[in-house]
């Protein structure tokens, strides 16, 4: 491709890449890039493709068929001109607008293989358009130096650039030709020094009516105040950076006013990270639904860290329910000295304590358990057996549990970490890994194990992978 | 019912003795030979618009270099398929645009009539990055 032209009027087409199985809210980044464009005067269309791909699978009788080209490029004969028709109708929605700049975002590996394909018809399609690549997926692990997805699909011909990071301002960078600011096809890259100078994300090209659940986005945070060995999310945002609440109020007054939905989805890893902005949030959301009807009310889901008692009040817990809240706690461990090792700093009471008040106050929570985590012992295990026996009067607060086997990403604390635990850990399946004291197949076992008790005899709502 | 296709053929210089045959997975569609021109083209027929290939000999002494080769309005893809991406390639050489082809003597063109992308999946074919 020719270099972009600068004096050249530009249309930017960004589209989130299929396939993140979620319906039930927008994917964000289309939305908050063509913001940053549309504050540069660059015109551009946002499209979720994700969700246009999504509802023809989810009603399709070969879902299972159609989802393993997604996962591996294989597709079984009967279902391959079904996935051509999908590719070549993602490739024509794009090209419909006449692009000069082609903008795909990819929130998860799993949109890497539709890339590919995608951008082999785009090239024919709009031979003249600039293609990039951005978001977490161009790495299939987000904190892996050594991925090498980004500059292989780069070096095939089949996109132009990458952009690393946040592309708030690297997008509109890259639309005016500084092909040397940071990020682009480069791994170092500038977060926003300020959350609040960003624009507000544009939903117009949006179509609301394909979502099961009417929820807006909400991005109230970027990065994390913990600091867990497991999670990657602080090799990506380094450092912890969040709204003020006035900010995100305004916001969310001004997509209500625009497509009258009142349901909002922060996108953040924790939105209790600034504790003093979220309590002001709170407040805010809880004088505007007071005296309003069920129907007119605010209503969020937000990921939320579990601290001491002393720091979340009852009264907090009183406005969460005035806002009709539902949280997501991801506890990791009930076993103290297994959580505490690796980072989250509170005590079991203080589970206890939160799960008291949503039950107290009708507040749904969706918890999150990593089942056999590598320092936990075989005791360990029927520990968390008897943990939710005693905690069955929960089932119906917790309006899903995950339980999840723990997956070693590349680049994160843990990793770095297997020699000390003793971890032997396969370069191929960052899932399959085993410790001296504990074999694969006997935490698999401990993880079916507590599958069934929880699911059959304690019937919480559980969601297992 | 049949579906019209035509077959164009270009040449930076005029070809020698050119041979040029279609056929689909079991017969011959057509054969055309002793092809001069620098630009031919070959129209046929096929009742089921499926796989077909294109195999083209060339016995003459003189380099010939293909230019363009584009089937019902649209350009034979297989090229580009294997200049981008690792496919195998289901044919001997590989006709892209400005090869050198003649050396080999014959150049076979798989081609998918109906869509490229669903010969690809068929053939279980991958792009590795």
């Amino acid at each position: 491709m020719a270099d972009i032209n600068s004096n050249i009027d530009h249309h930017v087409v960004i589209a989130s890449m299929p396939l993140v199985d979620s319906m039930h809210a927008p994917m964000a980044a289309p939305a908050v890039l063509k913001a940053s464009l549309n504050k540069a005067g660059i015109q551009s269309t946002a499209m979720d493709l994700n969700i246009e791909v999504l509802v023809k699978l989810k009603s399709h009788p070969e879902y299972n068929n159609l989802k393993k080209f997604f996962d591996s490029q294989m597709a079984e004969d009967w279902v391959v001109q079904e996935i051509s028709k999908i590719l070549f109708y993602c490739a024509n929605r794009i090209a419909d607008k006449n692009p000069t700049i082609i903008a795909l975002s990819l929130l998860t590996f799993e949109c890497q293989n539709f890339t590919l394909w995608l951008c082999l018809i785009l090239r024919q399609l709009c031979p003249t358009a600039r293609i990039v690549i951005g978001g977490p997926g161009i790495k299939y692990h987000v904190a892996n130096p050594l991925d090498h997805f980004r500059t292989g699909i780069r070096n095939k011909g089949l996109v132009d650039d990458w952009i690393a990071g946040d592309g708030d301002q690297s997008l509109v960078e890259y639309v005016n030709g500084n092909y040397t600011y940071p990020g682009i096809n480069s791994d170092a890259w500038i977060p926003a020094a300020d959350l609040d100078s960003l624009p507000h994300p544009d939903w117009s090209d949006y179509n609301f009516y394909l979502y099961t659940q009417s929820f807006i986005p909400v991005v109230d945070a970027k990065g994390c105040v913990r600091n867990c060995e497991f999670c990657d999310v602080i090799e990506y945002w380094e450092k912890f950076q969040s709204r003020s609440a006035e900010n995100i109020f305004e916001e969310m007054l001004s997509q209500m006013k625009r497509y009258n939905m009142r349901n909002f989805d922060f996108r953040s890893s924790i939105t209790n990270g600034n504790l003093k902005e979220f309590k002001r949030l709170l407040r805010l959301m809880d004088e505007y639904n007071q005296g309003k009807y069920r129907a007119e009310q605010i209503s969020w889901n937000a990921s939320f860290i579990v601290r001491p008692n002393s720091q979340h009040p009852e009264s907090m817990w009183q406005q969460m329910a005035t806002t009709n809240a539902t949280l997501s706690l991801g506890i990791e461990s009930v076993i103290p000295h297994v959580r505490k090792k690796l980072g989250k700093y509170f005590e079991n009471d203080d589970i206890d304590y939160h799960l008291g008040m949503a039950k107290k106050y009708n507040i749904n929570i969706i918890l999150m358990i990593i089942t056999g985590y590598p320092t936990e012992t075989l005791e360990d295990y029927e520990y968390t057996k008897q943990w939710f026996k005693d905690r069955v009067q929960y089932n119906n607060t917790i309006r899903r549990l995950f339980l999840t086997p723990l997956t070693i990403l590349p680049g994160t604390g843990l990793e770095r970490n297997i020699s000390k635990y003793g971890i032997i850990v396969s370069e191929e399946n960052r899932r399959v890994w085993q410790t001296a004291e504990i074999s694969r197949s006997a935490r698999l076992e401990h993880h079916q194990s507590l599958v069934d008790l929880c699911k059959n005899k304690l019937k919480f709502n559980l969601d297992a992978y | 019912m049949h579906t019209n296709f035509k077959l164009i053929l270009e040449c930076v210089t005029p070809p020698e003795e050119l041979q040029i045959t279609i056929h689909d997975r079991t017969s011959i569609l057509a054969t055309v030979s002793n092809i001069s021109q620098i630009e031919t083209e070959l129209n046929f027929k096929v009742l089921v618009p499926n796989q077909l290939t294109f195999v083209i000999e060339h016995s003459g002494s003189n380099p010939v270099i293909l230019k363009k080769c584009s089937l019902g309005g649209l350009e034979i893809v297989t090229s580009m398929l294997n200049q981008i991406c690792n496919f195998t390639p289901l044919g001997a050489s590989d006709p892209i645009v400005t090869t050198n082809w003649w050396q080999d003597g014959k150049v076979v063109i798989d081609f998918f009539a109906g869509d490229w992308v669903q010969y690809h999946l068929l053939y279980g074919n991958k792009i590795i990055v």
